[in-house]
Parts: C-alpha cells; structure tokens; sequence
C-alpha cells in the first residue's frame, strides 16, 4: 500500500473511481468480428464506379465516348477510389511506408498518391472482366495510339498491367464509334461569323536514300500536295457586338443613302452583302490618311534621317 | 527603351506581357485534306477559298455571312489578288451567294519569320560580325530559312540583349544623353561608323521586331498595323527584297482601317487567336501549322490519302485525349516558366566585343571614326547601308525607279482595292 503522502494518494483523493461496466467478452468479440468481416466484405468487392463501362452495353460505350471529348479531365482525380474506401485502405496499409512529404510538396504528393490508386484501381476492374473499361484505361489506350506506341510493348503491358492500356484491337474498334460522338460545339456560335484558317502541306511517300542512275525514271516515289484547313471556334465574346443579322446588314446600302461608292458599287442594291460598301462608310480612307495620318510620323521616327 | 517594358511583369524585354493570357482558347475542328492543290497558283487558292466557303453554305442553314480564312504569306497574296480581281464573287456577294469571305494574315509563325528576316537580310553584315566574334554559328548563316526561325529567333533575343545592354552602360558614362531621346543617341552614333550600325541595327530592327512580337502576344492589332507601316521601308530595301510582305502589309493596313466598325472589331478580335495552351496569342497561320505537325507525326508509314483523312478525323478525338491527360497529370505541379534558356555569358561576349569594337564609353563611341573596326565592309556596305537603303525605299520602287512611298502606297492599295472610292 502506497503512502498517505505519496503522489498515487494525493491523485487519487480527488478522482472519482468509474462506474465498473460489465462487457461480454464473447460478444465483443463478434461485434469486432462482424465489423471486421464488413470491412472485408467492403474490401473485397470492387463497387460499381461512374467511370468504369460495360463494354457490352451500347450506352455505357456511348457514355464513355461522350466523356472522352470533355475538355477537362479532372472529374477523373480520385473518383474510382471514393467508390472504394475499404480498399484503398487496404492499399494504403499495403503500401505505407516512412517518407513524410514536406509541406511544400504535400498537395502535389497527395495528388500524385491518388492518381497511383486510380490506376491500382483500374488495374483490378480490368482484370475482374475485360468487359469492364475504366475511363483511364480507355483514354490512355487512344493516346497509345495517337503515339504509335509498339505493338509488343502495349501487348506486354496488357499482360502485365492490364489497367494501363487496352489492345490495339479494341482500340481500333472504338475510335471509329466514338468519333459519332463528337459535341458540335465547345463555344456558342458567333452570329453570321466562322474563322477559317488554312495551310499546305507535302508528304514525300516511296522516298528511298539509295537511289542509283540505274533506278533513275523507274522510281515510284511521289509526293503528296494538299492543303489543310479548319475551323476556329472563337468564344462568343470575340462578336459580343454583333446582333443575329449585324454580318448580313452590313453593307446592304442603298444608293440614295449617299455612302461613298464609285459607280461599280452604286450598281450593288440593297440585296447585296457589300464588305466594300461597308469600307466606304467608315470615316476614313486610307489615301486621305496617307500624307497625314500616323504612318508618316512612325515611319519618320523609324528612319530618323528623312524629312517630310 | 522603355515603352517595351512597361506592360510586361518584371519590366524586362523579354517577359510575356502581362494581358497576354486568356481563359479559353479556339476549338480546332480540321476538314478533310484538299489535295493536290497548294498555294502557288492562283487557281488552287481559288479552289481552296471556295471549299472553304462551302463548307458554310447554304447560308439558310448556317447562318455565316463572313467567313475570315487566314493563311500564311503565299495564301494571303494569291488570296487579296484574287478579290481584286473579282470583288463580286468574294466581297459584294448577293444573298443567295453568302458568306463573303475576307483575308487575313499568318502572324505566328510566318510573319514573325518574315520580320525577322528582314532584318537578317538588312543587317547581316553586323549580325556575322557579332557571330564570328563571339563563336554563335547560327549568326553567321548567311540566309535563315524559315526552318530554323526558332533557332533564329533564339540568337536574336542575344543580339538584342547584348546591343541593349551595352546601350545601357553607355548611358550612363559621361556626356551620354538620355536614352529616351533616340535623336541625341543618332546625332553622336553618326560620328562613328561602326556605332551608327549598332544604333540603327537596334532602334530600326531589334526594337520592331520584340514590340511586334508582344503586339501579336496580346493580340494588339492597332499596334500591329503600325508596326507594318514601319516594315514597309526596310522590307523594301534591295537587301530584305520583301516586296510580297510590301503590298501585303499596304493590305493590312486598309484592312484594319478602312473595315465597318463592326466587321473591323471582329477583325481585330481574332486576328491573333489565342494559343492551344492559352497563354498568348498566335497567327491564325498557328493552327493549320500544327495539324500539319499532328499529320507528319502520325501519319508515318504506309501513308495514304486514306490514312491522312482518317488521322484528320480522328484529331477532335486523340488530340482532346491528349491535351485532357496532359493538363491532369500535370495538375497540382508549378506551371512551367515561359523562360529564355541562360544566355548571359553570350550577352556578355557582346558587350565585350562592342566595348572593344565601338567603345565603352561614350565619348569613345562617339569619337569620329569612318573606317569600320567590326569589318562591316561586306557587299552590304560597299553597296549602301541598311539606313540608307530604307531612306531610298522611301523615295524609289523596288525595281529602281523613283516613286515615292505614299505614291506607291496608294497605287498599291488603289490596284488591290478597286472597289473604293477614294477621298482625295
């Protein structure tokens, strides 16, 4: 027995002893085992997740189609693992070890350890069926193939690491059906006006190093001219001062309004889209501002050493 | 010197300007190739403009009244010459005929090799003499081929950097005036041979080409037009023999002043789209570029019109896929720097080999001296300097005759606008 003086007595003159409860061993014991075997149960079954497709169904390929033309992929970040706390859990137990990020890096360490569970993730719902398609697998398999990665180096990853890629067969399957998919339009229509660039481009096909006098004019070589083109969507604020018809008003004038045309383009009526009329009316002509306008200041400042 | 840093974040001339960067950037949605049609003949760009029209006719269903098609320098010549010719089919189009189509020029990457060559080719004497001196190879190619415009552009950024900062070290020795009175600096450089060629390589050359490359970053066409009136005398020169960029630049010109309020302020506006990542502001001439590099990429064997068309189609597809990956993988992570790889030991060869050359101070630089030490004595001199040649330009055509600019000018712009009448 301690000492009255002692510091166990003086600590245990004021605390209140607590109330004795009675547990039974045996069904706590179930208790944690039941939770345990929840937990399990969670961990072990991979949860449907919006971003893994049924490749048998017409809808689910069409979905992940759609969701391919999205301009921002971050709806991917950490998705599949939200689906799948227990086994993230797991993983994480699995694969903890001592590194301690500082916290300059702590976002971006976060960030990439997510990524590294959304593809572990990936992995696992394509190896349960390969009908299942994860979004990251679809996309990574197209960019394989925008990059000409090697036959034998996606073959080998599809056996090892099924959730990086798929084959090339699937690949050259679905490109096609998604492409019907395309959403017209990222940016509302700017009324009456489409930008349109263009520029030519020439392919050499056959072309061989090793070309001799003997196999001169024999060669079957050839190079291909063409000329791409496109559109260019601008974003609707680039015309925000046009109304619906502005484009086709401009320049239906009239002759009795008095605009400054020359005879040719008296002889336009009011039916005609004229860029020129519209030219006309703007308050100044490049002939008048000529001699006086700011081009003869620069240049004058440009070339120091001449005089008007 | 200033007025090129104050708008740019750490007011040094080589940073991005600080509005250059937007929150959207152009969906790209290719058509399918045009082939065997390129843009040296008339008839090809003719067939070319008008697929391009087509692809927005009838005019009931789309809706299109104007259709911008921009290309590089080739295209847009064929193309102004061609409304000229016929302003009835491409500007004063009837109803039932819509969209009417205007013109417009490749900024990023043509013009800006173009300007850039222009220079080259004015001041090549002094660019290889710096080269030699401080071992750049690329300074020495005696002509630059559009291929190497980055390269170009690279060594370029030096030679300005070094010039300027030897400028500003100068400044700022005894009897130097004021940088900001270009005048008092021309009135000294003339003593000195060798210093007038830095001076005007500077001021005419290196100073245009850096505000006409942060006008195009931030899309300031006001100011692009005005820089291409100050093309006009030095791309005319004998040297430059930039005669197609002459007229071109006449053309821009009208174009930019002479449009509707309306249709100029669409003009002006997309000019130079943003870029694919946003950041700046390109050439319209960008795009058609990279699909073109996106073709060459990805089209490499067994190449076929089919296999092209097919890659052409697929491009919304792969090339969202790409650019969907690449932001998320790299979310989270600094954003890169658009920075210039070091070059301060270079600038500072060229500022050794100008203290040398043309003096650390400026009374040395300004001492009389007629007899090159740079060796400036290349065809370039024996036949007229760069300075001189632009003077000429102001008073003579390029084939020799005596015509003065503004003549010219207006005879240019009279043969390629017929329609206008003008206010004289």
């Amino acid at each position: 027995m301690a000492p009255k003086s002692s510091r166990m007595a003086r600590g245990t003159k004021f605390v209140c002893r607590p109330v004795k409860t009675v547990i039974d061993p045996i069904a706590a014991l179930g208790n944690s085992l039941q939770r345990l075997q929840g937990f399990f149960n969670a961990a072990t079954t991979l949860k449907p997740s919006p971003l893994v497709f049924n490749m048998d169904k017409h809808d689910d390929k069409v979905q992940l189609a759609t969701l391919l033309y999205s301009h921002d992929y971050s709806f991917l970040e950490g998705r599949m693992a939200q689906e799948n706390p227990e086994l993230c859990m797991l993983l994480a137990m699995l694969t903890d070890n001592t590194y301690t990020p500082t916290p300059a890096r702590r976002e971006i360490y976060e960030i990439h350890k997510r990524h590294l569970y959304e593809g572990l993730l990936s992995s696992l719902y394509r190896m349960r069926s390969q009908k299942c398609m994860t979004f990251l697998t679809a996309a990574l398999s197209i960019e394989a193939y925008k990059t000409h990665a090697a036959t034998t180096l996606i073959d080998t990853i599809c056996c090892f690491f099924r959730g990086v890629t798929a084959s090339t067969e699937w690949v050259a399957d679905f490109v096609p059906f998604a492409l019907k998919f395309q959403p017209a339009r990222r940016h509302a229509p700017i009324p009456g006006f489409a930008l349109t660039a263009f520029d030519n481009l020439q392919i050499r096909v056959g072309y061989k190093a090793y070309s001799t006098e003997e196999t001169k004019d024999t060669s079957t070589n050839y190079r291909l001219d063409m000329t791409n083109s496109m559109e260019l969507g601008m974003h609707p604020s680039v015309g925000a001062h046009l109304g619906q018809d502005t484009l086709r008003e401009i320049g239906e004038l009239s002759p009795n309004r008095g605009d400054a045309r020359d005879s040719s383009t008296v002889a336009i009526t009011h039916t005609h889209v004229s860029l020129a009329g519209s030219i006309a009316r703007c308050r100044s002509s490049w002939a008048s501002s000529v001699p006086h306008g700011h081009f003869v200041e620069r240049i004058r400042k440009t070339i120091f050493n001449i005089q008007p | 010197m200033q007025f090129l840093t104050v708008d740019t974040p750490n007011q040094t001339l080589f940073d991005y300007p600080a509005d250059g960067a937007t929150t959207w950037t152009p969906q790209v949605t290719p058509f399918l190739p045009m082939y065997d049609h390129l843009q040296m003949e008339r008839e090809d760009v003719q067939f070319e403009m008008q697929t391009l029209r087509g692809q927005f006719r009838p005019y009931a269903e789309t809706k299109v009244a104007l259709v911008i098609e921009g290309g590089d320098g080739l295209s847009y010549s064929q193309m102004i010459h061609e409304m000229a010719d016929d302003p009835q089919e491409w500007i004063f189009v009837s109803s039932n005929r819509l969209p009417a189509v205007l013109p417009s020029l490749g900024l990023e990457p043509h013009g800006g090799y173009h300007g850039l060559h222009t220079g080259f080719r004015n001041y090549r004497a002094f660019i290889t003499a710096v080269g030699t001196a401080i071992g750049s190879a690329p300074m020495t190619v005696i002509d630059p081929p559009v291929s190497s415009y980055n390269c170009m552009r690279f060594e370029l950024y030096k030679l300005i950097r070094g010039v300027s900062e030897w400028m500003v070290d100068v400044s700022q020795t005894p009897g130097a005036p004021n940088l900001n009175f270009p005048n008092d600096w021309l009135a000294g450089a003339e003593n000195n041979i060798d210093f007038l060629w830095v001076f005007h390589f500077l001021f005419d050359f290196g100073f245009w080409w850096l505000q006409f490359m942060q006008a195009r970053r931030k899309n300031d066409s006001t100011l692009l037009d005005l820089l291409w009136c100050e093309f006009v005398p030095s791309g005319r020169t004998m040297m430059a023999n930039k005669t197609n960029y002459g007229f071109m630049a006449v053309h821009q010109v009208y174009l930019g002043s002479a449009l509707h309020p309306d249709v100029a302020k669409l003009y002006h506006n997309t000019r130079c789209p943003p870029s694919p990542t946003g950041k700046t502001h390109v050439g319209v001439d960008w795009y058609p570029e990279e699909l073109n590099l996106h073709i060459k990429a990805d089209v490499t064997s067994h190449i076929s019109r089919a296999q092209i068309d097919r890659k052409i189609l697929e491009y919304p597809l792969t090339h969202t896929v790409h650019s969907g990956l690449t932001r998320l993988v790299y979310s989270g992570r600094k954003e890169p720097e658009a920075k210039l790889k070091k070059f301060d030991s270079d600038c500072n060869s060229v500022k050794k080999f100008l203290n040398e050359m043309v003096g650390d101070t400026w009374k040395k630089a300004s001492k009389r001296n007629q007899v090159s030490k740079m060796g400036l004595s290349t065809r370039a001199t024996s036949n007229r300097l760069p300075w001189d040649a632009m003077a000429k330009s102001m008073t003579h055509g390029s084939g020799g005759g005596e015509e003065h600019m503004f003549v010219w000018a207006a005879r240019t712009i009279k043969r390629l606008a017929p329609w206008h009448k003008w206010q004289l």
